[in-house]
């Protein structure tokens, strides 16, 4: 008798919970959702070799939208937050692909930013824009983490320093959230408001 | 409407020309740390400048200063909260001690919808962000005080650039003296958000929705009702991090408006206990106006608010 209200409200909040998500997300038709599966795609890397979604069921991904033009990337980049994390998480296991939704950059542009900083990671090229508005990619940097059953576990910014002032002291969301799939806890942090450039899309683009 | 913008803009160009008389203004090195985003290039398409609507003070003495921004043609700044993408303007004045500073005030934004769906909020052309100061009672007349003010900001077009500037702004003390810039404040001051209080077009706001104890998600519902049916009605929501607000759907009819947004707290964070957001109109004369409405979160506090300005529905 004592556990129903507990139960009730558990039932209660995670519905509460699930329908704040979808308000979160849904008012302007976005279909990556956390909670839900992570839509599927499949763009082209750097080189023109096609990578999907798909090719890694069973692992988690990280997905990074880039712009190289973005002051926010270019800090992040000089800093090393995104090679730093994709190496440190690479041994086990856990793919990261960053995107580029520019709609003036192209294939080239993606390859020198790779040579540039000697990247482990492919960055795909999106350049109609397709896939970050199939999931409501809005800055540079934009993150999200797909766990290993394909669902979307955490989508917002790397870190709660916007201003690059915390030297050190910023908490990395991403780092957060992999540490715990990584050692089976839930994400705590699944959602946070992404900071940096807006992403430079194409003025139309076809549904995907 | 466009005509009294650009009447407005050749008001200012006129005054620009006055702008290096006097008081002195001269950029120092900067020193601050808002952002650490990269270097600012020489051609930066964004000016800030230091500006008081006084030349001279006298002890005691209660006036405004202004970091005014003149922004290149097709570039645009950040409200202080830029919305989906961009980060807000930063003004730090720095009075000298004794000074009391009031709260920076914003001028009524723009708001930006760019491909994919991305809404952000700023300032396009010139803005001029402003605190009022009161001078301490002890100041010697004939001395000198030195203002100092540091500026940051992320403008963007095609591409983003960071900004930032240390200013110093040096006033006479003795006789209050008008300045060149009186002007210029008192046409952004007619551009600043007022109290619901003070407002001569809204008659009565209602409110409903807000959080009731444990739920992590509301919709909230502002009705407006207008002594006379304004056009162009925007709404422009606060920053608030712990909080995500979805873009709010405006239907008018007649002059009743009701403004209808999710908000959601983010994981890991606490519900603060209010909220608020810029409802910004047009009148019949075509003057943009915008006034302030605060609104509490928790649905105790919340539903059925209403509040009636000093005027009563005819």
């Amino acid at each position: 008798m004592k556990r129903k209200p507990i139960v009730g409200l558990a039932i209660w909040t995670l519905v509460a919970t699930t329908w704040a998500m979808n308000a979160l997300a849904g008012d302007r038709g976005e279909r990556a959702t956390v909670g839900a599966p992570a839509p599927t795609f499949t763009l082209e890397d750097q080189n023109g070799r096609p990578v999907s979604l798909s090719d890694f069921a069973g692992k988690i991904v990280v997905l990074e939208w880039v712009n190289p033009d973005c002051p926010f990337v270019q800090r992040h980049y000089r800093a090393g937050t995104m090679k730093r994390l994709a190496e440190k998480y690479q041994s086990k296991g856990v793919v990261w692909l960053a995107i580029n939704s520019t709609h003036y950059m192209d294939k080239e542009d993606n390859r020198r930013w790779i040579e540039k900083y000697k990247l482990p990671y492919p960055i795909l090229d999106d350049h109609a824009g397709r896939v970050g508005r199939l999931y409501g990619a809005k800055t540079t940097p934009h993150m999200f983490i797909i766990d290993t059953s394909g669902k979307l576990v955490y989508r917002g910014g790397i870190d709660d320093d916007p201003r690059g002032t915390k030297n050190g002291g910023a908490l990395n969301y991403v780092e957060r959230a992999l540490d715990e799939l990584l050692t089976g806890k839930p994400v705590s942090i699944s959602q946070s408001k992404p900071y940096g450039c807006s992403v430079k899309y194409a003025e139309k683009s076809t549904a995907y | 409407m466009k005509s009294s913008f650009a009447v407005f803009g050749m008001t200012l160009a006129v005054l620009a020309g006055v702008l290096n008389e006097h008081p002195v203004n001269m950029e120092v090195p900067a020193s601050g740390d808002e952002y650490h985003l990269g270097d600012v290039p020489n051609d930066h398409p964004v000016k800030a400048q230091l500006l008081a609507d006084v030349s001279g003070i006298h002890p005691g003495q209660t006036f405004t200063l202004g970091v005014l921004f003149d922004i290149q043609p097709g570039w645009h700044i950040y409200w202080q909260n830029p919305g989906d993408a961009g980060l807000a303007t930063t003004v730090t004045f720095a009075p000298p001690e004794g000074f009391q500073l009031g709260k920076l005030q914003w001028p009524l934004p723009e708001k930006f919808i760019e491909p994919g769906s991305i809404i952000t909020y700023g300032y396009t052309n010139r803005v001029l962000l402003m605190a009022t100061v009161r001078a301490p009672d002890d100041l010697h007349p004939g001395s000198t005080v030195e203002l100092r003010a540091r500026a940051g900001w992320l403008c963007c077009r095609k591409i983003c650039i960071p900004g930032q500037t240390a200013l110093r702004l040096e006033l006479p003390v003795g006789r209050s003296r008008s300045s060149p810039h009186t002007a210029l404040f008192t046409a952004w001051r007619s551009r600043l958000p007022r109290p619901i209080t003070e407002d001569e077009h809204l008659g009565r706001l209602h409110i409903e929705g807000g959080f009731s104890r444990s739920e992590t998600a509301t919709r909230i519902t502002l009705t407006l009702d207008w002594t006379s049916a304004p056009a162009e009605i925007e709404w422009f929501p606060a920053a608030d991090p712990a909080l995500s607000v979805t873009p709010a759907t405006i239907r008018s009819q007649g002059r009743r408006t009701e403004i209808a947004f999710h908000v959601s707290i983010l994981p890991e964070r606490t519900l603060p206990e209010s909220f608020w957001g810029l409802v910004v109109y047009r009148t019949p004369n075509g003057h943009r106006m915008g006034i302030t409405i605060p609104i509490p979160l928790r649905a105790e506090a919340v539903s059925g608010t209403t509040s009636s300005t000093k005027r009563r529905m005819p």
